[in-house]
């Protein structure tokens, strides 16, 4: 079975157990909870690089789904509409964070206005520390140097960047994900790497 | 990247950051690739995206942890007990409550539940006159003896089974149990019968008694389940497989097949070596993905027939 046609058979095992779950079936609804923890899990980490506060908002996610089971009509895949409602959760999350003083960086200059794509990043006053050789760590110490980068980038790049990062989320799930055009997310990404790159020192 | 370079043009950061995502088309990957070839900019520039790539899913992917969909799975599971499939929107407004909120929202409602469930508790227990005094665990959650999520647990031997309720609360409290549960008439599973079966350690568990017996799970923390993981394997299967080519000196040894982790895996090919002993597999061991959890890699396992000889 090729990749496609084994999403095209996941996606269409979930719509069958969401519709037997709002059936009666409850105890179905443990199966999508398993199924896709760790990759909700994924996603609210990278969003907001705090294991307790992912692992909240994605049981958060899952309940509210269950709530709102009847409301999914099956235009997105079940996945889909997961990944939405764990973004969104996660942006609350995280403006609720940034008001009390968490997680404080240097996205904050932006935070809070629909900058303009090309501004993205551009007022962030990044050192460029390309030539320092000081930079150039390995392993472990440079996989922490790229997720306090991916912390300190406009929340609108580092979304993309996150969901492209798990599982290489393909671009068009990605835009139906932030509900924008595809053309928004390879903008959004081309430029996110480009910060990364330089908040990293690479 | 050197953009100014009008002999050769490069093709910018966003034709570049589709390529590494596999996003061109072949007309265009080739223009790239071609470039790339002459221009030791462009390839530090995407060398270096590539390092952060493979960076920053190597910290994704070291996020998790094996007992967490488990986690999540009890937490919902509490929140969810009993509530009606709603029509509500979950997207969340954008407020400016915030979660505390919220919080102090749910922990009223959690609170008024833990009221009713204690009285529940106590009633149930001075109604059997029982007076166990057990650690406070949490209520029993609905059977989950028909789901996946159960099958999986046992096949995985995630899951520890246990002869009475009392042994498992003290079990859940001292393991801090992401999930308990109770099990009901098993007699209608064969496959959970015998899972059930072997994980005691059982020679066989008849079925008039595992139709009326209520077994109590409880997945514990990682690493003890990987040491009862061991302690089984060590007394069901290897150390009698050990004792077998130990006695026959002169054998060609003796075939086994294991279900187990990578890391369980690892630890076996010592011990093995460590008393003389080496374990042979004919075919490289194949990683299994259950399908329960999706491609998370917390519950890969290898598979295969070996073969345990002694050590030439």
């Amino acid at each position: 079975m090729s990749e496609m046609e084994e999403k095209i058979r996941s996606r269409e095992e979930d719509l069958e157990a969401v519709r037997r779950i709002v059936a009666g079936e409850r105890s179905l609804y443990d199966s999508l909870v398993m199924k896709y923890s760790n990759r909700m899990f994924q996603i609210a980490f990278g969003l907001l690089g705090n294991r307790e506060d992912a692992e909240e908002v994605v049981q958060d996610a899952f309940v509210r789904a269950f709530r709102g089971l009847k409301s999914f009509r099956g235009d997105a895949s079940f996945e889909t509409w997961m990944h939405r409602i764990v973004v969104n959760l996660s942006r609350n999350k995280y403006q609720w964070n940034k008001r009390r003083g968490f997680h404080v960086n240097v996205s904050m200059t932006l935070e809070g206005r629909d900058a303009d794509e090309a501004a993205l990043g551009e007022e962030m006053n990044i050192p460029d520390s390309t030539m320092d050789p000081n930079r150039l760590v390995e392993g472990k110490e440079f996989e922490q140097s790229v997720a306090e980068g991916i912390g300190k980038m406009p929340e609108k790049l580092r979304e993309v960047m996150v969901l492209r990062h798990v599982h290489e989320m393909p671009y068009e799930r990605i835009a139906e994900t932030l509900e924008c055009k595809v053309g928004t997310v390879k903008s959004r990404l081309a430029r996110g790497r480009e910060v990364l790159r330089r908040l990293v020192g690479l | 990247m050197n953009s100014g370079n009008s002999k050769r043009e490069c093709p910018g950061s966003e034709m570049l950051s589709l390529w590494l995502d596999g996003e061109l088309d072949q007309e265009e990957r080739v223009q790239v690739e071609a470039h790339l070839r002459s221009c030791p900019d462009c390839r530090k520039w995407v060398d270096a995206d590539k390092r952060i790539d493979e960076a920053f899913t190597r910290y994704l992917d070291q996020s998790l942890h094996r007992d967490l969909p488990f986690r999540i799975l009890a937490g919902v599971r509490r929140e969810l007990e009993r509530e009606p499939i709603g029509t509500v929107s979950p997207f969340p407004h954008r407020t400016h409550l915030g979660p505390s909120f919220f919080r102090i929202a749910a922990s009223i409602v959690v609170g008024i539940g833990a009221v009713l469930l204690s009285i529940r508790f106590f009633s149930e227990n001075h109604s059997s006159g029982s007076s166990s005094g057990l650690p406070r665990v949490s209520a029993p959650i609905p059977s989950m003896e028909s789901s996946d999520a159960f099958d999986h647990a046992v096949t995985n031997r995630d899951i520890r089974f246990l002869g009475n309720r009392r042994e498992s609360a003290q079990l859940g409290h001292d393991h801090g149990a992401v999930a308990l549960t109770e099990m009901t008439a098993v007699s209608s599973d064969g496959k959970l019968r015998d899972a059930i079966t072997s994980a005691q350690g059982l020679d066989r568990v008849p079925q008039s008694i595992a139709a009326n017996v209520h077994h109590v799970w409880a997945v514990q923390d990682l690493d003890s389940v990987q040491r009862d993981i061991a302690v089984f394997a060590e007394k069901n299967q290897i150390a009698e497989k050990k004792r077998v080519l130990a006695e026959n000196k002169k054998g060609n040894g003796v075939k086994l097949n294991l279900r187990l982790t990578k890391g369980q895996l690892v630890d076996l090919v010592r011990e093995c070596s460590e008393s003389g002993m080496e374990l042979l597999s004919p075919q490289p061991p194949q990683p299994e993905t259950s399908l329960f959890t999706g491609d998370a890699d917390t519950v890969v396992q290898y598979n295969a027939d070996f073969v345990l000889a002694h050590r030439p």
